[in-house]
């Protein structure tokens, strides 16, 4: 409403003689004793006027009716002056500023005056006239008129207003208008600008649970149905009996519901129903998703039970565990999965990533480790470590070197225990896969393999005799080679009993498990040759790796039962898990060792002053125990030299640690980048995709970049995986060495083996070392040249060891069979035996 | 008729055959230690090649005498009309000897296995048992056997100047009436020449060739062309100018560069120095041609004396150049370099391929029509442990001898570290000094002089490289003394004295003293002008 200042004069004249026409009331001037005021302010008024002003203008009605009189807009509410409306009883409205006491003037006012008569009785005449004056002053409302500047200040009596309308009435005007066009935004706004300027004014609850049911309902017309929810809880909260919110949530839930379902996310399904159920137990829609459900998983559990009579039981199995997660409330759960699961026993592993997932890292990690382990058992495998590794055989009854080395007698054991999962290997098997090895041309030639072994001749059956040119350091290490070919004797029961699926995989002759499925973040592996039926104690007949995107979520997934076993725990969480009774923490026997190698094919990195910068600049201890252990003792891991287990005989203790140097960094930096012409050129580094190692690695980025070389970390992304070429200058390696005489020369070739071509890279001298090392003939010889060529690799910073760190595993305590110290994760997975945990039906419900 | 008088003259060969045979093996008996006769005073250009072709028909092949006689009948034919008066066929044989072991084309009836696969098997002992006084220069035998609907044949050549025996050569024909040709076209591409080496002046020898004064009507056949390639040998005569023995010139090769009528000039390319020099008495010096026969050959790298080093992993480089043009291609280069200063060109772009030997120490060289001559340099880290030429394809193996290198090579290995250390020390000292300038910049004076004394106060780190290089010298100077290697002790002394020269120059104490000079000029320049402050 915009008055000009001219019209004021105007208002404030014609509202004396309206008053006084009127006669229902009287309106007296606070300085009337100033009669010559009114006169002036009217000239000054007129001075004021254009004379424009033309007399129609005067004959229009000095002031508004209450129905004239607009809402002010959402832009005049914020930004004008607030003004309060008195509606008189002839419904003209005069526009003041806030009058008090507020809200509902009239009221208080009224209420006052009745309060005034049971004042106490007055004693004196003065008390009387206290008394009257002080009643008086309860039948007039005070109010200011607005920019009115000289004498703007008045009172009226209360009984010739009919109404007061506040600003804050107006705003809630406003508020309903918006709400009625659904501009839920402004209304929003304007409900918080309300609230900030007078808190709970009357009608502004009413105004906000109206908003928060519209909003609901908006987001459910946009099918955003996870904030509608969180809009119905909120109105819930607030007002649980709000009109319509009842059947608006209803709707809401079972719209989300069908979709999860439909997704097959029915643990989504159980967290909406079960918000539902919260703020409405008895609702429709409860009742019929709980039937629902319950409906299902009986079907399910029937279909189950039809399986195993079948003797299907990896389906039946696999049926009831669809059950438990479709209803885990459903009563007969329990009975089922308890039988089911001792006939197949199923083990659900958390793993971060799984063997098949492509990674642009095309080194050994943890996975492939993982892999190699559960699918393949060689012919020889490390027992123990005890500065030296120990070998056992699964496969053979005895060897014995003859003719002073140069033959070795090998007889194969006949028969095997019902929880051994390999196909029964034959001396024919072993015969033609190692002279394929030394076959050149054959797909599976093995250089250094050749030139140990001059013939295979197979005797019998179990008997085979391999006759060598050069006398082996270690026969078993040799040996430690699965047999990746197909079974000679093809009558293996290589169809599992409760199998359907037509379309097995091959089986190999030394395979251990077998990949079953691979679906998105699941691969489940299967016992190549499953147990016979008619057993008391059923072992492990199935592993699934279910991936999380990281380390949390499958730690979550531990704590929520949805699996029982995490391979890698960091070592910063093993106290956590020590003090769990749920759980069982279980150490590697050798611990993992972190190392940086370069690319022998960057030029940058050939510069051994560079190489020496990224050495120096690393301060490895501060990274280990800040970032990796979390605390301050060494406990769980220490600094290394060599990329291999501190504790072997090889390793030399003598090799002093290097330590951090941060100028010493910066000065050879400097020296090599003259020799770059002046500038480094960007950096790309290649990281295991280990959590450890990810943290790590960002943090040494942070420190090469302190003097001045720019790393990049090429990210473990399907996407670069499938690059060809992928560039790359430092890797991030994580190696768990047990025989460094043979492992470290295909390890130093960055993933090119022990080839004799792959050595090129080397200088001469180093190249002659490690052939010597390879063709070492005896332990002394062999462990004085590794340890020489430990400290030669380490001064020459071809690669920089780090630390290694102890591994930790978690089992659930319903999980036996495990080693105390495994080498590998997957050690003795065949004797694994697990009891069924049942599913924690409040678990199923967090989210 | 004709079939009659022929089968009769068969019948007689077989008979005379066996007399000689029978004979043969006696004197084959007698005559086991007798040395070859020595080749007659006339000048070798105008001696003939003496030529016997011996032809062995495989049962299978299905050739009647008819056939056997008409083939050498069309042989002798062709060889007259192409080959003119340089290769006889008949001469006037001594009554005492038969005609079976002069020249002449006979049919093989010795040979155990007349096949292809018995021609592989013949060593060169068995020919010298058989004839031990050949009547002939050059024998060609030839083998027929069935293949298919066709014939395959094969031949060998036996050169009786050098007592050599070619590889096999293989040839097919369909047709019968070709196998004359065949066996032809297969004696051409067997035959080698032999030169009598005249004089011999520096890189340049002077050679005649035999039978060079008779030009065969075919050009193509045995006639001498630039780049050809011979292989040198000496023939040891006793007094009566019997050959006592016979004797290769290991990696040395000839190779014609200028031919008349009479001599033929060739240059040397040898991986020995002065071989072929010097006058030696009752020494024939020969050479004969030699051709790539085989697509590669397989070289192995084996320890010199009762070395156990490994060969495997040792780098060998290919170049078509000698060692003296890279030499003077290197001295060219770094002439350049100082005049111009540009980048520092590729050393070795005159290597056109490089290889690791496998695990047993070997190598395989492809035959290479364009370039047949390389130079091989094998290589052990810095050092140069063999350079010699070879022509890919003249054998299916050979074995090169390589000394032990392996002290020099674990200095080098050494020397590599301590050098990755002594750049490291220089990084440290001239960090050292940067900071204690920054101090004296800003007047921090006590922080200067505490700089500086730690500078001093440690051990010199030249005395301390000084030392470490001293240990590593001695050890492997004495290690190299035990086993009597000179070369390797002068080598490690050369790689030492280089090391020492780095450590003088990059840790000399003058750039401390200077250092310390510097700072006290400084300091000078503070005292007399206390609001200076240099410029950073």
């Amino acid at each position: 409403m915009m008055i000009t200042a001219g019209k004021f004069g105007i208002y404030l004249s014609s509202l004396t003689l309206i008053l006084f026409v009127s006669g229902l009331t009287t309106v007296s001037a606070q300085k009337e004793t100033k009669p010559d005021n009114k006169p002036a302010k009217s000239a000054a008024a007129k001075k004021e006027t254009p004379e424009s002003e033309s007399p129609e203008d005067e004959k229009e009605p000095l002031l508004p009716r209450i129905e004239d009189m607009q809402v002010p807009s959402v832009e005049d509410l914020l930004k004008k002056k607030p003004v309060d409306w008195i509606v008189m009883e002839n419904e003209l409205v005069l526009i003041v500023e806030p009058v008090y006491p507020r809200p509902d003037t009239l009221g208080q006012l009224d209420a006052a005056l009745k309060e005034s008569y049971n004042w106490p009785k007055p004693k004196s005449k003065e008390e009387i006239d206290e008394q009257r004056k002080m009643r008086a002053a309860l039948n007039f409302i005070q109010l200011t008129l607005v920019d009115e500047k000289e004498n703007p200040e008045y009172q009226i009596q209360r009984k010739s207003v009919k109404q007061v309308i506040h600003h804050e009435d107006q705003i809630l005007k406003r508020i309903d208008e918006l709400l009625k066009t659904n501009q839920l935004r402004t209304a929003f706004e304007m409900l918080l600008f309300l609230d900030r300027k007078h808190r709970d004014w009357p009608g502004f609850d009413q105004r906000q649970q109206q908003l928060l049911f519209l909003e609901a309902k908006d987001k459910q017309k946009s099918e955003q149905y996870g904030n509608a929810l969180a809009f119905i809880e909120d109105l819930h909260s607030r007002s649980p009996e709000f009109p319509g919110l009842s059947n608006l949530a209803g709707e809401v839930i079972d719209t989300m519901i069908t979709q999860s379902v439909k997704e097959g996310s029915f643990r989504k399904g159980h967290y909406y129903l079960k918000r539902l159920s919260n703020m409405f137990p008895r609702q429709q829609t409860v009742t019929k998703w709980k039937e629902s459900f319950l409906n299902q998983s009986e079907a399910i559990l029937n279909k189950a039970d039809q399986e195993s009579q079948q003797n299907q039981f990896q389906q039946a199995i696999h049926s009831v565990m669809q059950a438990s997660i479709v209803w885990p409330s459903n009563p007969r759960l329990r009975e089922a999965l308890l039988r089911y699961h001792n006939r197949y026993p199923v083990i659900n592993v958390g793993v971060m990533e799984t063997a098949l997932d492509p990674s642009p890292y095309f080194l050994e990690r943890n996975s492939i480790r993982r892999h190699q382990k559960l699918t393949q058992i060689p012919m020889f495998e490390v027992s123990r470590v005890d500065q030296t590794p120990q070998y056992q055989s699964r496969f053979f009854e005895q060897w014995e070197p003859t003719d002073l080395g140069r033959r070795a007698d090998f007889i194969l054991r006949q028969s095997y225990a019902t929880w051994e999962s390999h196909p029964i290997l034959m001396a024919a098997d072993i015969a033609q896969f190692l002279r394929n090895k030394i076959t050149p041309g054959n797909s599976e030639y093995d250089e250094r393999f050749d030139s140990f072994v001059s013939s295979v001749t197979s005797t019998d059956p179990f008997t085979f005799s391999i006759y060598f040119d050069r006398v082996p350091l270690r026969t078993e290490w040799l040996m430690a080679t699965p047999i990746n070919a197909t079974p000679l004797w093809n009558h293996v029961s290589n169809v599992s009993e409760n199998s359907v699926s037509p379309q097995k995989p091959e089986i190999l002759v030394s395979n251990r498990f077998i990949v079953d499925q691979h679906v998105p973040n699941q691969v489940s592996y299967v016992r190549a040759v499953p147990e016979p039926a008619g057993l008391r104690e059923y072992n492990v007949a199935q592993i699934n790796e279910i991936q999380y995107p990281t380390f949390e979520k499958s730690f979550q997934a531990l704590l929520l039962g949805e699996v029982s076993v995490l391979p890698f725990l960091p070592a910063k969480l093993v106290s956590f898990f020590q003090g769990q009774e749920e759980f069982n923490v279980v150490q590697s026997a050798i611990p993992l060792s972190h190392v940086l190698q370069f690319n022998p094919e960057s030029n940058p990195l050939k510069i051994i002053e560079l190489r020496r910068a990224l050495a120096y600049s690393i301060d490895r201890q501060k990274i280990l125990t800040e970032s990796l252990l979390h605390e301050s003792k060494l406990l769980n891991g220490r600094l290394i030299t060599a990329p291999y287990y501190t504790g072997l005989q090889a390793y030399n203790q003598q090799v002093p640690q290097r330590e951090y140097n941060f100028p010493l960094a910066v000065a050879l930096a400097v020296a090599s980048q003259k020799k770059l012409g002046g500038t480094f050129p960007p950096l790309q580094m290649l990281c295991d995709p280990n959590p450890e190692a990810q943290e790590a690695a960002q943090e040494m980025i942070k420190a090469w970049s302190r003097i001045g070389i720019k790393v990049t970390l090429i990210p473990n992304t399907a996407i670069e995986a499938e690059q060809q070429n992928l560039k790359w200058d430092i890797v991030y390696r994580t190696v768990a060495m047990t025989e460094p005489v043979m492992e470290l020369w295909p390890f130093l070739t960055v993933g090119k083996g022990a080839q004799i071509e792959s050595l090129e890279i080397f200088p001469d001298w180093m190249r002659q070392k490690l052939i010597e090392l390879d063709e070492a003939t005896d332990w002394d010889s062999a462990t004085a040249l590794l340890k020489k060529l430990h400290q030669q690799l380490y001064s020459m910073a071809h690669i920089i060891p780090l630390w290694e760190i102890d591994q930790f595993h978690v089992f659930r305590t319903n999980i036996k069979g495990y080693a105390d110290r495994p080498l590998n994760f997957y050690d003795n997975v065949e004797q694994w035996i697990t009891t069924p945990v049942y599913p924690k039906v409040e678990s199923f419900t967090q989210k | 008729m004709l079939f009659c008088n022929y089968s009769k003259i068969w019948q007689f060969l077989i008979l005379f055959s066996g007399l000689f045979l029978f004979a043969e093996s006696v004197s084959v008996a007698q005559t086991a230690t007798a040395s070859v006769q020595s080749i007659e005073p006339q000048h070798i250009s105008l001696k003939p090649y003496r030529i016997k072709v011996d032809i062995a028909y495989a049962p299978a092949a299905r050739l009647n005498p008819a056939n056997r006689l008409q083939i050498q009948q069309q042989l002798q034919q062709i060889i007259e009309r192409s080959v003119g008066e340089k290769w006889v066929l008949s001469e006037k044989t001594n009554l005492k000897t038969s005609d079976l072991i002069a020249s002449g084309i006979h049919e093989n009836q010795w040979l155990p296995l007349a096949s292809g696969e018995g021609l592989k098997r013949l060593q060169t002992e068995d020919l010298l048992k058989r004839y031990p006084h050949p009547l002939f220069d050059k024998l060609f035998l030839i083998s027929i056997d069935p293949e298919g609907i066709g014939y395959r044949v094969s031949g060998r050549e036996f050169d009786s100047l050098s007592q050599q025996l070619s590889p096999l050569l293989t040839k097919h024909t369909f047709e019968k009436s070709f196998l004359s040709e065949t066996i032809f076209q297969s004696m051409r591409d067997l035959f080698s020449s032999v030169l009598t080496i005249e004089t011999v002046n520096g890189d340049q020898v002077t050679v005649s060739e035999q039978a060079s004064q008779y030009l065969t009507p075919d050009p193509t056949i045995g006639t001498l062309e630039k780049n050809y390639f011979f292989l040198p040998f000496f023939r040891y005569l006793n007094r009566d100018r019997e050959v006592k023995n016979i004797q290769f010139i290991p990696w040395t090769y000839l190779i014609i560069e200028d031919i008349n009528r009479k001599y033929a000039t060739c240059s040397i390319s040898s991986g020995l120095r002065g071989i072929l020099g010097g006058s030696r008495r009752r020494v024939e010096t020969l050479a004969i041609q030699v051709k790539p026969r085989y697509a590669q050959t397989k070289l192995t790298l084996i320890p010199r004396g009762t070395s156990t080093q490994t060969s495997a992993g040792m780098k060998v480089q290919l170049s078509p150049l000698d060692p003296r043009e890279v030499r003077q291609r290197q001295i060219a280069a770094k002439k350049q370099q100082e005049q111009t200063n540009p980048p520092p060109p590729d050393s070795e772009d005159y290597m056109t391929g490089e290889y690791l030997t496998n695990r047993s120490g070997a190598i395989t060289l492809e035959a290479d029509p364009q370039h047949p001559l390389i130079w091989l340099y094998v290589r052990s880290g810095k050092a140069l442990v063999a350079n010699v030429p070879y022509i890919p394809g003249i054998d299916r193996e050979i074995t090169i001898q390589i000394p032990d290198d392996r002290i020099r090579l674990n200095v080098e290995g050494e020397l590599a570290v301590l050098n990755g250390e002594l750049i490291e020390a220089v990084a440290s000292l001239s960090m050292k000094m940067a900071r204690i300038r920054k101090w004296a910049r800003n007047n921090e004076w006590p922080k200067v002089d505490g700089g500086i004394r730690e500078l001093e106060s440690g051990i010199s780190p030249k005395q301390i490289f000084q030392d470490k290089l001293n240990v590593i010298q001695v050890t492997a100077v004495e290690e190299a003394q035990d086993q009597k290697n000179k070369a390797a002790q002068s080598r490690i002394a050369g790689l030492c004295r280089e090391t020492a020269g780095r450590i003088d120059r990059f840790l000399d104490p003058a750039g401390i003293i200077n250092f310390k000079t510097e700072i006290q000029d400084l300091k000078q320049l503070q005292k007399q002008d206390p609001d200076r402050r240099s410029p950073e």
